[in-house]
């Protein structure tokens, strides 16, 4: 975890090493569509902004965009148009998804006020309409256009075959990791868990790839941290950004056990591979674009995006639920509600904390109502 | 004489048709909360004092919507099944075909309807976005109003469960995200046409992949609605939708756009979005006597501009209004007349000449009913073009109109809405000089979140910062 850390606190030198070299730095902007893989093979260097938690960062966007736009996304604006981030400043082009509208507008200010080198990843909403994928397929090949053209250099298949399996593996150790906490008593905390996850953007992906190993299987077969009983926590809702740890922290100081999040693009989705089926973006496009909605941008979201998150509930044996809510995310807010009463039916206790990266601005109130409500849930039984 | 009857009379009934149709105005008022208090507010308050109801077409215009009101919660006998789209999208163009196609189905644009007439008439909005925000529409999280009222005619059972819930995600997320909310509520089959944002920073607006897809995902949502509905929407139906589109377009918003290039114009701003919007919304009701109010206007318009009347004095300082006009809010446009400001051509977005003109001229001749919808909504959306091409309609309209100056109004729950604003007035403010206001104001639903003192006294100081601005211009030009 140090390694990685560390790792984290070195990028902008790392960033600006490579670019000293030659190499393009592609920042990404979304919610996790635009394939990592893609950018490497193309020899460029990808940097998912995914930084937050800073209330500065929201009051420089507050100079830009309206108050009532995501908190997330306004802190993207503040760092891409303040010019105090170095990670943000060793940007020499954007890559936003045009797939949700704070990206998207968060693009577009970013766009009108700095005429950034920018381009769209387009992915339709309508996952269940039969051109949707093909329209995902097309984005993906004038994404690749792009990068070619910025980078001058082809993109060969071996190259992309290359980063799919090496993300394919890194994939697959977030997940057996992850896994190890459907124990009762899990190795690894929560806290510690999202970080090894916000590491995954931030890291050169072959060496990310093998401290991963490493913590596998040191975690493997090692006894939890977790006393018997501890109520299993799941947070769900809005991006956790790398550096907002308050809630996460203020859990586990109440004594509860993060076992499981969904978090949407907080985290790098792990739950799946890429199949690789004889033609390569296609593979990646399967893989990132799946026929059901994986965000709540995505429609009819029926039973399939609330089922995300009982299924979880499931299979992590979670006892009680914290929805983080960002404030002006309404997609969330919306979502949360349905969620909630998903979980109701189930007699899953539920409570949301909203933030506008101000939590700890009110961190003794904050502090009662995570208290109470882990307490809750070990009271009620629901401890494992 | 009631005040269902002065209500009658004041939106352009006559005689005979309001004594028939007074049982079934008050049934529907009442279906709509709206109480007999908020019925005499119309009357004193709202509608002599924010809409020309001393012109005859303007009071059958507001008899139109009145009568669209009443018939979406009071469907005929005939009318068994319910399609919904909603507001912002071309309704008119996308229900035609499915009443065409099937006249027991009713067609509507509830969200539109409790807004404009609901709120904007009788101050009632709010008692529908207040029904959404007990059932999951967080307060706190500052969203759109209009869509929240759509939910919250579901949740207080206002509207019937619809049979098909086609809202486009085109201009609005809200939109799609609200159907969700109404799907759960009452089961409501919803699909959402959708049209992906990825659109060119500059140049061409259209983009191949983009507009095709579109294009199929609007024909798919009319394929959906004939599944739903147990229709067959034929080539004829969309002819004639497409029709009604043009006769529109040529009979009523050019001649209206011509008029109000007069000075001092001959309507006010509310008047300009009430007489063009059924071509935009969609008319259970039929349009018929939606062309015959506007004949009767443009005659009244015709005399008024040769006489040289308007609803400001001559040489009253202009300035554009941009974005969707507040219509939640229709006291804006005679506070800004008591301040010396004419706000009354409001341009982009559905209702902007340069948009709509521009929009109609890149789409001339396309004959497929899906891919001129396309073409036309990429030109004319909130956030479905680039901000560049939205400067420039929108300063190319200021320019044609001689503008003074711009309020491009914020809407704090509509993320395009007060993204956009605040973008083109920065660059409008930059390369033309021109002074620019964005002020927060609630379009659809005024629930006094953004009260009128507040909002007389930011635009007294427009108001002074434009005359100012004007002197000094016209000062060096002489």
């Amino acid at each position: 975890m140090e390694t990685l850390s560390k790792c984290i606190a070195e990028r902008p030198g790392e960033l600006k090493k490579l670019k000293d070299a030659g190499a393009k730095v592609v920042g990404t902007l979304g919610l996790g569509y635009i394939p990592e893989e893609l950018i490497y093979a193309c020899g460029a260097v990808p940097q998912r902004l995914i930084k937050g938690g800073e209330r500065q960062a929201v009051d420089e966007a507050h100079a830009y965009c309206h108050t009532a736009f995501s908190t997330f996304h306004k802190a993207q604006i503040g760092y891409l148009l303040g010019g105090k981030e170095p990670l943000y400043n060793s940007l020499d082009y954007l890559v936003v998804e045009a797939g949700d509208w704070f990206s998207e507008l968060a693009g577009m200010h970013v766009y009108a006020e700095k005429r950034m080198p920018t381009t769209w990843l387009g992915i339709p909403g309508n996952v269940d309409f039969s051109g949707a994928l093909q329209y995902f397929i097309r984005s993906l090949e004038k994404l690749r256009a792009t990068l070619e053209e910025l980078t001058g250099k082809k993109l060969s298949d071996e190259k992309l075959k290359e980063y799919i399996l090496l993300y394919n593996e890194m994939r697959s150790l977030l997940r057996s990791i992850s896994h190890l906490r459907k124990t009762p008593s899990p190795p690894i905390s929560g806290l510690d868990f999202i970080k090894l996850n916000h590491a995954s953007f931030y890291c050169e992906p072959h060496a990310y790839v093998d401290v991963l190993r490493s913590i596998y299987n040191e975690m493997k077969d090692t006894v939890g941290v977790y006393t018997a009983g501890t109520p299993r926590i799941a947070i769900f809702g809005c991006p956790i950004a790398e550096g907002d740890y308050v809630l996460p922290r203020l859990i586990e100081d109440a004594g509860g056990a993060i076992v499981a999040e969904e978090l949407c693009g907080g985290i790098r989705h792990f739950e799946s591979n890429t199949v690789l089926n004889g033609n390569l973006m296609e593979s990646l496009a399967a893989r990132y674009y799946p026929p059901y909605p994986r965000d709540p941008w995505k429609y009819p979201w029926g039973e399939d995006l609330p089922a995300l998150y009982t299924r979880i509930i499931e299979d992590y044996n979670v006892k009680g639920v914290i929805w983080y809510q960002l404030m002006y995310m309404e997609a969330f807010a919306y979502l949360g509600h349905i969620v909630g009463k998903r979980l109701k039916k189930l007699g899953i206790p539920m409570m949301t904390l909203q933030s506008e990266y101000d939590l700890e601005g009110r961190m003794e109130a904050n502090r009662t109502r995570v208290e109470t409500f882990v307490e809750i849930v070990r009271t009620s039984g629901k401890g494992a | 004489m009631d005040v269902y009857d002065e209500l009658m009379q004041l939106t352009g009934f006559e005689p005979g048709e309001a004594k028939e149709y007074k049982s079934t105005l008050k049934a529907g008022l009442q279906k709509w909360l709206v109480t007999e208090d908020d019925v005499r507010f119309a009357i004193t308050e709202r509608l002599p004092k924010c809409w020309s109801t001393n012109l005859e077409g303007m009071r059958k215009i507001l008899g139109c919507w009145l009568k669209e009101f009443i018939r979406v919660v009071m469907p005929t006998p005939e009318e068994t099944k319910v399609c919904h789209v909603l507001y912002p999208q071309p309704g008119m163009l996308y229900l035609d075909p499915i009443k065409r196609a099937d006249p027991s189905i009713q067609v509507g644009v509830p969200d539109c309807l409790a807004t404009l007439v609901g709120s904007a008439y009788f101050g009632v909005g709010w008692k529908y976005v207040e029904a959404a925000e007990r059932e999951g529409a967080a307060i706190e999280q500052i969203t759109c109003s209009l869509n929240k009222a759509r939910y919250g005619l579901h949740v207080l059972g206002i509207l019937p469960r619809a049979d098909a819930s086609l809202a486009f995600h085109t201009f609005c997320e809200d939109a799609a995200l609200a159907d969700q909310l109404i799907h759960e509520w009452d089961g409501t089959r919803t699909w959402t046409p959708y049209r992906v944002r990825d659109i060119p920073f500059a140049g061409d607006p259209f983009d191949a992949d983009n507009i095709n897809y579109f294009a199929a995902s609007l024909k798919e949502g009319h394929r959906k609605a004939e599944e739903w509905l147990g229709i067959k929407i034929t080539d004829e139906h969309r002819k004639e939708a497409m029709e009604i589109l043009g006769r529109g377009f040529i009979e009523i918003m050019s001649p209206i756009w011509g008029h109000m290039k007069a000075d001092p114009a001959p309507l006010n701003a509310n008047d300009v979005i009430y007489a063009t919007l059924p071509i935009a919304s969609a008319l259970d009701t039929g349009y018929d006597d939606f062309f015959k109010a506007n004949a009767i206007l443009q005659e009244e318009l015709m005399q008024m501009v040769e006489k040289g009347e308007g609803v400001v004095p001559k040489g009253t300082p202009r300035v554009a209004w941009r974005g969707v006009h507040p219509w939640g809010c229709p006291w804006l446009i005679p506070m800004c007349h008591e301040l010396g400001l004419s706000a009354d051509s409001p341009e982009a977005f559905l209702f902007g000449e340069f948009a709509i003109s521009n929009a109609m001229d890149a789409v001339g001749g396309e004959e497929d009913m899906y891919m001129l919808m396309a073409r036309l909504l990429a030109l004319i959306s909130v956030v479905g073009t680039s901000v560049d091409f939205v400067y420039q309609s929108t300063s190319d309209h200021m320019k044609e109109y001689g503008m003074d100056g711009l309020i491009s109004s914020t809407y704090r729950p509509c993320r395009a809405f007060a993204s956009h604003s605040l973008m083109v007035a920065r660059m409008i403010e930059q390369k033309m000089g021109l002074p620019c206001i964005t002020p927060d104001v609630d379009i659809y639903i005024d629930r006094g979140d953004f009260p009128k003192e507040r909002m007389k006294t930011i635009l007294e100081t427009f108001a002074d910062v434009v005359k100012k601005s004007k002197a000094k211009r016209e000062g060096v030009k002489q």
